[in-house]
């Protein structure tokens, strides 16, 4: 039982917190449809093309990240009941460096000069690191036996796991020294990132929002309490089985290991979409709409990625896996996080006006906050993009429309998240001047 | 003896489970108190409710329901226990 006290508004950050990450996120992923449509289909020629590397980056450390660092920032006094000491300071520090590190960073990756490189180091280790310091300090005091603090742990090691590697490779494009084996540490890199930091982090955050937002039943117990920890074990032993000496024996318990790990990211899917259909109000919804087809992306994409490996350990396959990439950054990972901010957004601003306004005028509920038909329009506009994205690695000159349809729908998002914070904006000048605690 | 209104928001969608306890508390009448019963504990209602004049006592009967008393802060006959702080 915990007794009234004089609880400080620890518990909601400022609005600028999470709204600062999410307001920049949609410029970086329109950003990659731009680089999308000048290099066109020469994109599919290989996947460490300086092009695909500028656009990888783009999207998953300008979009998923800035996205993903905004909504941690803002749940963690929610849902783990243990704020970000210094929230205000670390999120300014944090976004003022992504947002060069990751313009430097692709920039680097395009002209293959190494000053930016090395800046974007500075700039990526940096914020990175005031993040994971911030946010892993709040981590370790919140509850342990809240699944999502479990989750959202896990994720952050696989962050720095990834951030690690990651510098790692930078330095040795800007710095040319010799690294053994720089394929295998890309690839750890982007299986860290992906499955880590962005799989654990949806798992995670999941089993708070999809049953708080999408009134769907909890989670089941087993697996609250099991995928997250499955997935970052397999993790760490997929690793440990790159660093032995390449054989075939190896790659076939890489491969097993592999496939465990995508067993345990398809049983998440699974169960959202069962919990999904077992809802209690029966009209859709964007966010739902956002999830479930970001569920069966992730589906396809595990689908694709297995057959990719498993060919490629027998002998006769491509290596090239544009689709699975695809449907598991943009099919997958853009879409929940899409489908999420159509609810915090609006969520928040409702809350952080309830808390100015305080009678003196009348707060818009969320619909008005943020009308349906906007959000509907982007929400079509992304469900035809993702498919022939996915396609165009089969057919290249799909590229155009795929990334034409892409960037207007980032337009889109950009466009109405503004507009939510222009009615914040508008109403929060009506409040009375008197108390600035929240803003 | 204080009376209590039952506060039932299970199931509704977020923001309406807040909304909903504000109105309540604010319709709240000398002696009375609230009594929100939610499928979690609701965290960002009680800086609105403490901003509004309310004070409230939150307890965990299982993991996916928690009841929450709420009451107009100085309201002695509606406070549960006695509690006046």
């Amino acid at each position: 039982m915990s007794l009234p006290s004089g609880l400080s508004f620890a518990q909601a950050p400022p609005i600028t917190v999470p709204f600062r990450f999410f307001l920049s996120a949609p410029l970086f992923a329109l950003l990659a449809a731009l680089l999308a449509l000048w290099f066109g289909p020469s994109l599919m020629d290989s996947r460490w093309q300086p092009s695909v590397l500028a656009l990888t980056h783009l999207m998953t450390l300008g979009f998923l990240t800035m996205a993903m660092v905004g909504a941690m920032m803002q749940m963690l006094p929610v849902i783990a009941g243990s704020p970000v000491a210094h929230a205000v300071g670390v999120a300014r520090t944090v976004h003022l460096l992504l947002v060069p590190g990751v313009l430097f960073l692709a920039g680097g990756f395009l002209w293959g000069w190494p000053w930016p490189m090395r800046l974007a180091m500075a700039l990526l280790g940096g914020g990175l690191l005031v993040f994971a310091i911030a946010v892993g300090v709040s981590l370790m005091r919140a509850a342990s036996d809240n699944p999502t603090v479990i989750g959202m742990r896990f994720a952050l090691a696989a962050l720095a796991a990834t951030a690690t590697l990651g510098l790692i490779l930078v330095s040795n494009f800007s710095w040319k020294w010799w690294l053994v084996g720089w394929m295998r540490v890309t690839n750890l890199h982007l299986t860290w990132g992906l499955l880590g930091w962005v799989g654990l982090l949806v798992i995670g955050v999941s089993y708070q929002v999809v049953p708080m937002f999408q009134l769907t039943p909890a989670y089941p117990k087993l697996l609250t309490r099991w995928l997250a920890r499955a997935l970052f074990a397999l993790l760490l032993l997929w690793s440990a089985l790159w660093l032995l000496p390449e054989a075939k024996a190896q790659e076939q318990a890489a491969l097993a290991v592999g496939l465990a790990a995508v067993a345990v990211l398809a049983a998440f899917a699974l169960a959202t979409l069962r919990l999904q259909s077992q809802r209690r109000r029966k009209q859709s919804d964007v966010t739902l709409l956002f999830w479930r087809f970001g569920m069966a992306s992730l589906l396809l994409a595990l689908v694709l990625g297995v057959a990719g490996q498993a060919m490629r350990v027998a002998g006769n396959a491509p290596g090239e896996n544009f689709m699975a990439a695809f449907l598991f950054i943009a099919g997958f990972a853009v879409s929940v996080v899409n489908g999420m901010l159509y609810k915090i957004v609006p969520f928040l601003i409702w809350f952080h006006l309830q808390s100015l306004l305080m009678g003196v005028a009348k707060v818009p509920n969320m619909r008005q906050i943020m009308p349906e038909p906007g959000m509907r329009r982007q929400m079509w506009l992304h469900f035809l993009a993702v498919p022939l994205l996915s396609l165009s690695a089969l057919w290249p000159p799909l590229i155009y429309p795929a990334a034409l349809l892409f960037g207007a729908s980032m337009v889109l998002l950009e466009f109405n998240l503004m507009s939510a914070f222009r009615v914040y904006r508008k109403h929060a000048k009506l409040a009375p001047k008197t108390d600035p605690q929240i803003t | 003896m204080s009376r209590e209104h039952i506060l039932d928001v299970r199931g509704l969608e977020p923001p309406e489970p807040l909304e909903r306890a504000l109105d309540a508390a604010a319709a709240l009448q000398p002696g009375e108190r609230l009594r929100m019963i939610h499928s979690r504990e609701p965290c960002l209602l009680y800086p609105l409710l403490a901003k509004r004049g309310f004070q409230h006592l939150a307890e965990a009967k299982a993991e996916d329901h928690h009841e929450i008393l709420i009451w107009r802060r100085g309201d002695a006959e509606a406070a549960p226990f006695g509690l006046t702080q």
